[in-house]
């Protein structure tokens, strides 16, 4: 039987000399889905996706891809024949051609997709006898997203995809990326652009200084999750403690300002029994990301 | 449209189907990554070779006019049988010499490498993505760089018989190919310490710097101490650079075989302490 879960880590830790990067995180990824994953600079998503590939080893905890152990290396190595994987830094080997870095990377995949490789060739316009260090930055990353999108493979595993692209190329990039998942691939992705991720993704993970903070599918953020802000004359007596689906509470003044990832009526009718008046308003993916890494909109 | 993927498909991929393609990959990568180093180290062999080959007969009839000339020089002992003996005269400019230090040099050259400078310069995660363990990866590198070695070596041998045909010296063949064993030997010896270098020296450069800093040390200040008096024999026998250079009239076993086997011992355990440490290391 095929297990659902194409990702999973239990308690990921990893510690760089005194700084934890990576904090305890447990988390999953349903086949078939593609799920965005946030955060900022230095966050820890690079280092976790490096330990799910086996480049780095985790301090504690473990985790599988596709069945497999991240930590066992002969379990890495045949995991990695099923999964594609495009680099935050897109640089590739400046001594190959593009036609010769497609040659020498095929030679790994027996289920190499050469009607892709034309598609793909044809669709960025990549001049195949060129040497990779004379590409701009652009041209570098599309070749990389062809090198990963022709393996066939089970699961993409992109690392800020569309970094240095233009809106046009971007366009595309999100366009075989949602065709690879409906044609059955799983996709996980990590990106700074929200609007990206709201665009395509079905699930949203977010990470903070190495820790998980947001576990949720796209639909429950924007039907589920809203912002409540409630006035009161003595904003500092609201007690929420209790109360369940309270995400993150900032109090500016009078307002109080709630991010609800669910229970909303249970919420506001708590805030009116305390004597404040209560506006409920939609909440953005944006809005949630930022209220999540502790940032205020 | 084309389906980019098979949903749920458990393909297994046996090692013999990536084997053989795989292999040839990762060596003409490791050609591409060394060729221009390679191609430098073709032209500084035979270069030495043809020139000292070809010189010869004009060196000579230099130094035959220089001994009438001036009767006061105090002219080494090497120098009257040099003036006699052209095998002796090769033996003692390249293979004891300059032969012998371009063979290193390019040996150690060739070893700089791998996957500490691929994180330098960016591409480790494309490499590693790859599904190819790190020991193909070192094993690679290495075999291609020993092979480069070896045909360095060859081109010395075909050079020196060809120029000594040319210039119509009599030169034996085995003296050739056996002292070139010897320099080549010794070469691995030298590679495995470069692959150990590239491993535990991080930086796209600073391998290098350290590689041709170690050989400086090694050929200025370790040889010229186990050539002195004082140096215990022990110390005459580990010295790689008069292993490889071997006796004049080589041929037959001495302490060069003897000098040359812990060389290659000691790089065989750099090979494995240069793999332990790749396969531990985060990238």
């Amino acid at each position: 039987m095929t297990d659902p879960r194409v990702i999973e880590t239990y308690g990921l830790t990893k510690w760089y000399g005194e700084l934890e990067a990576v904090h305890d995180l447990s988390f999953g990824v349903e086949r078939g889905s593609i799920s965005g994953f946030l955060g900022q600079n230095g966050a820890g998503k690079s280092t976790t996706i490096k330990i799910l590939l086996g480049m780095m080893r985790p301090t504690k905890g473990g985790g599988r891809v596709l069945g497999r152990d991240i930590v066992d290396p002969a379990a890495s190595l045949a995991m990695r024949q099923r999964v594609a994987y495009v680099a935050e830094d897109k640089r590739l080997y400046d001594y190959m051609t593009v036609g010769q870095l497609i040659a020498f990377t095929k030679a790994f995949y027996p289920t190499w997709r050469s009607d892709i490789e034309k598609e793909l060739l044809d669709e960025f316009r990549l001049p195949v006898d060129r040497p990779t260090k004379k590409l701009s930055k652009g041209m570098r990353t599309q070749t990389a997203l062809l090198l990963a999108f022709a393996r066939g493979a089970e699961l993409l595993v992109l690392d800020e995809p569309t970094e240095g692209l233009d809106p046009v190329v971007t366009d595309k990039v999100l366009k075989l990326t949602v065709r690879a998942a409906g044609d059955g691939a799983t996709v996980f992705f990590s990106s700074h652009q929200i609007a990206e991720v709201e665009q395509i993704a079905d699930r949203v993970l977010v990470i903070d200084r190495g820790q998980l903070v947001l576990d949720a599918s796209v639909d429950a953020v924007k039907e589920e999750f809203r912002r409540i802000r409630a006035v009161h004359e003595r904003p500092e007596r609201v007690d929420l403690t209790a109360v369940q689906g309270v995400r993150r509470v900032n109090v500016d003044g009078r307002v109080v300002s709630i991010v609800a990832t669910h229970n909303v009526e249970g919420i506001i009718r708590h805030l009116r029994n305390q004597g404040s008046s209560v506006e409920v308003l939609p909440v953005t993916l944006r809005e949630v990301l930022l209220e999540s890494i502790g940032t205020k909109t | 449209m084309i389906p980019m993927a098979k949903a749920g498909a458990d393909v297994t991929i046996l090692p013999a189907q990536v084997g053989r393609a795989a292999w040839r990959a990762l060596t003409f990568k490791a050609w591409l990554e060394t060729r221009t180093r390679f191609v430098t180290g073709l032209i500084a062999v035979i270069g030495l070779c043809a020139f000292f080959t070809l010189i010869h007969d004009r060196m000579i009839a230099q130094w035959q006019r220089d001994l009438v000339e001036h009767p006061e020089w105090n002219n080494p002992r090497w120098f009257f049988r040099a003036l006699t003996d052209y095998p002796f005269f090769i033996w003692h400019f390249l293979y004891q010499d300059m032969l012998q230090k371009v063979c290193v040099v390019f040996a150690v050259l060739l070893g700089i490498g791998g996957l500490s400078r691929e994180a330098a310069h960016g591409t480790v995660d494309f490499t590693l993505s790859l599904p190819v363990g790190r020991l193909a990866w070192l094993a690679s590198r290495g075999l291609v760089a020993a092979v480069e070695v070896v045909v360095l070596g060859v081109a010395a041998v075909i050079t020196l018989l060809v120029c000594s045909g040319i210039a119509n010296a009599a030169y034996p063949p085995l003296h050739a190919i056996l002292h070139v064993a010897l320099l080549v030997g010794g070469s691995f010896a030298f590679l495995a310490a470069s692959l150990w270098i590239s491993a535990i020296v991080e930086g796209e450069h600073a391998p290098v710097l350290v590689g041709l800093s170690a050989i400086g040390l090694f050929y200025f200040v370790l040889q010229p101490y186990t050539n002195g008096a004082s140096a215990p024999a022990v110390v005459r026998v580990i010295d790689i650079a008069r292993v490889m250079a071997g006796r004049p009239d080589v041929g037959r076993a001495d302490e060069a075989g003897l000098g040359l086997l812990v060389g290659l011992l000691v790089g065989g355990g750099l090979v494995a302490d240069a793999f332990r440490r790749s396969v531990r290391r985060d990238y």
